[in-house]
């Protein structure tokens, strides 16, 4: 080969934009798919219903005098069956000549922690 | 005629060939066939429904007055349960009624600490073809339920006790 | 290759290098759509905005904002005039409650005010991107139904449903025909004065100290005051009783304006009155409907307004009615009715 053949190279060109644009592609269908999946997937991992759900009955079982047997029943369920470490507390406070009770709650689940005082 | 002129043509054109196809087949391995149960959707939009049933359930309809789980708890009453729960889980606002399928049990706490989970509810159909999705809600009940069917390791003081409901597409 | 060759022939490895290409060429195009079946982001995405518009919906009690005296409020379903104030309608009743959604709300939302589909979609929606979309809310024994936007479609749409409960608006039904309110509140043996004035007190305090699931509350709920059976009233040989006029107080000053306003209705023996029609004779039947927004900038919380009732007496026109009747919920006379059940459903596409 006297000179180097430079014809033909538009075969190899046009070759390497295929194989380029489709793996561009692959790429934004890949993106498209985790798109969908992460929308639903966050809903279900954010626990607010497990929120709400012991907000509810904290705020129930201190107005009705804070037992600890409670307490207790309520740390050892939600860690058992729900893998969420609870806790609360209920601190007697005055606040303008009334009397409220403070109450301090955390939220723990491996994945989202809470925490939330609250003057009832 | 045949001779060996332009073989750099067909070497070219066999090297682009094989670019594409190189390409091709490592992003059609990569990409992953994508179905609706893979994007929870379905398993989102039940627990979203089912947290709401129980919360609707949890809610006293008049003030002061004791709410309906709490009572079908307290009684151990599985069948009104049953149906109160069916209803408003399968209730639709057009059409005929959905047909979702669920199953619910109690978990409390023993006279020994540790957490023990019954049935309070079996189904009469387990098996589904979709995933089943859980909700929970946790109930304070006054003493050892008083009904027929309770297990007999409940304490009797007052309680917490957590119910689980497994709901599923039939 | 001595010389370059111009004879318009192809060489046959040309040929075949170039139909190698282009068959792989072609294999890929083809496989392409494949990869692309099925995975039409659309459904993705319509199920996720049916969920956010459900939770705007269900959990969130809207917002109002008026920027003129820079206050705000979630109490948006008391406007009908400046519709920009709102600015995110929602349907619940207190942040604090969610899925428990407001009988006002509700009517508001599903009222002929807000055009379907451009005033929904910036205040419920909140995407650029032009959903249509389909809202529904059923009570599960039939009691309401109401319903909002297109059809579904035939092809793909995500939707979701959820639970609530529905609080309903409270009445006070003063039947004069029954001997405890005809007796607590009449006096019909007495021959009456010039004037006969009957008030109904709603002190606001009291009413919104119960938790929001099942407190009355003015600005965000109907309010319905029925007297009915006014003849068992009369004095004597009285045909009618002579309304003159329905006024709101605040202790001893008058609140303009004069009722019926854009806020409120008021029906003698059935029939819709205005303003103009005041004042008017009464046989049996009053009525007074005061809206959601009746009582936005002219009371607060803690008020205590009267809702003054003034009968002019004459001579074969009177009535005997007194007193000032307390609007409570632990009234014998006040029905407010429990909490409903309902589904709401969403469907976008």
């Amino acid at each position: 080969m006297e000179r180097l053949d430079d014809e033909g190279q538009w075969i190899v060109m046009m070759g390497f934009i295929v194989a380029v644009s489709i793996f561009f592609l692959a790429l934004v269908i890949n993106q498209a798919t985790l798109v969908g999946q992460t929308t639903a997937e966050g809903v279900l991992e954010f626990p607010k219903s497990e929120i709400r759900d012991l907000q509810s009955e904290v705020y129930g079982v201190v107005e009705a005098g804070n037992s600890a047997t409670l307490r207790e029943d309520i740390r050892a369920l939600e860690l058992a069956r729900n893998n969420a470490l609870v806790n609360y507390s209920a601190v007697p406070e005055i606040k303008s000549g009334t009397t409220y009770n403070k109450t301090t709650i955390h939220f723990n689940n491996g994945v989202t922690a809470y925490d939330e005082t609250v003057y009832l | 005629m045949v001779d060996d002129d332009a073989q750099l043509y067909t070497m070219e054109g066999i090297a682009a060939a094989f670019v594409i196809l190189a390409t091709v087949y490592l992003v059609a391995g990569t990409t992953s066939i994508y179905t609706p149960g893979d994007s929870h959707i379905t398993d989102m939009q039940l627990e979203v429904l089912g947290n709401d049933v129980l919360l609707v359930m949890d809610t006293p309809t008049e003030e002061g007055e004791e709410n309906n789980l709490t009572r079908y708890l307290r009684t151990w009453n599985t069948t009104d349960f049953r149906n109160e729960f069916g209803s408003l889980l399968n209730d639709r606002t057009a059409g005929t009624d959905d047909t979702l399928q669920f199953a619910a049990s109690v978990s409390y706490r023993k006279a020994d600490g540790t957490v023990k989970n019954e049935n309070f509810i079996s189904s009469e159909r387990p098996t589904g073809y979709e995933q089943a999705v859980r909700v929970t809600r946790l109930i304070t009940i006054p003493g050892k339920p008083t009904g027929v069917g309770t297990p007999v390791d409940f304490r009797n003081v007052p309680q917490v006790v957590m119910l689980e409901v497994l709901i599923w597409r039939d | 290759m001595a010389r370059i060759n111009d004879d318009a022939l192809m060489s046959i490895d040309f040929l075949a290098g170039f139909t190698i290409f282009l068959l792989s060429l072609i294999v890929a195009a083809g496989m392409v759509p494949g990869m692309l079946a099925g995975l039409q982001s659309a459904t993705i995405d319509y199920d996720g905005v049916a969920y956010r518009t459900s939770v705007i919906l269900a959990e969130d009690p809207g917002w109002w904002f008026n920027d003129v005296t820079m206050s705000g409020s979630s109490h948006w379903e008391g406007e009908r005039t400046a519709m920009d104030r709102v600015e995110r309608m929602g349907l619940g009743i207190s942040k604090r409650l969610p899925n428990i959604l407001s009988e006002g709300k509700i009517e508001a939302f599903f009222s002929t005010a807000y055009a379907y589909p451009d005033d929904y979609r910036d205040r419920v929606f909140f995407s650029e991107i032009p959903y249509s979309f389909n809202i529904t809310l059923k009570a599960d024994d039939g009691a309401f139904a109401y319903h909002l936007g297109d059809g579904t479609p035939e092809g793909e749409y995500g939707s979701i449903r959820r639970a609530v409960l529905v609080k309903n608006a409270s009445e006070a039904t003063l039947d004069f025909s029954n001997g405890n309110v005809l007796n607590a509140y009449a006096d019909p043996a007495t021959a009456p004065g010039a004037t006969s004035t009957f008030s109904v007190s709603l002190n606001f305090t009291d009413l919104l100290a119960p938790s929001p699931a099942y407190q009355v509350d003015p600005f965000g709920e109907r309010i319905t005051i029925r007297i009915e059976n006014l003849q068992e009233t009369r004095n004597s040989t009285a045909a009618t009783a002579f309304l003159e006029n329905v006024r709101l107080y605040r202790g001893a000053t008058w609140v303009p304006p004069v009722l019926p306003d854009a806020n409120s209705y008021l029906f003698v023996d059935g029939v819709q009155k205005s303003t103009a029609d005041l004042p008017a004779d009464v046989a049996e039947n009053l009525t007074v409907v005061l809206e959601p927004g009746f009582f936005t900038g002219k009371a607060s919380e803690t008020s205590t307004m009267d809702l003054k009732f003034t009968f002019a007496n004459s001579y074969g026109k009177n009535t005997n009615i007194t007193g000032m009747f307390n609007y409570t919920t632990s009234d014998g006379n006040v029905t407010m009715p429990p909490l409903k059940p309902a589904v709401l459903e969403v469907a976008v596409w």
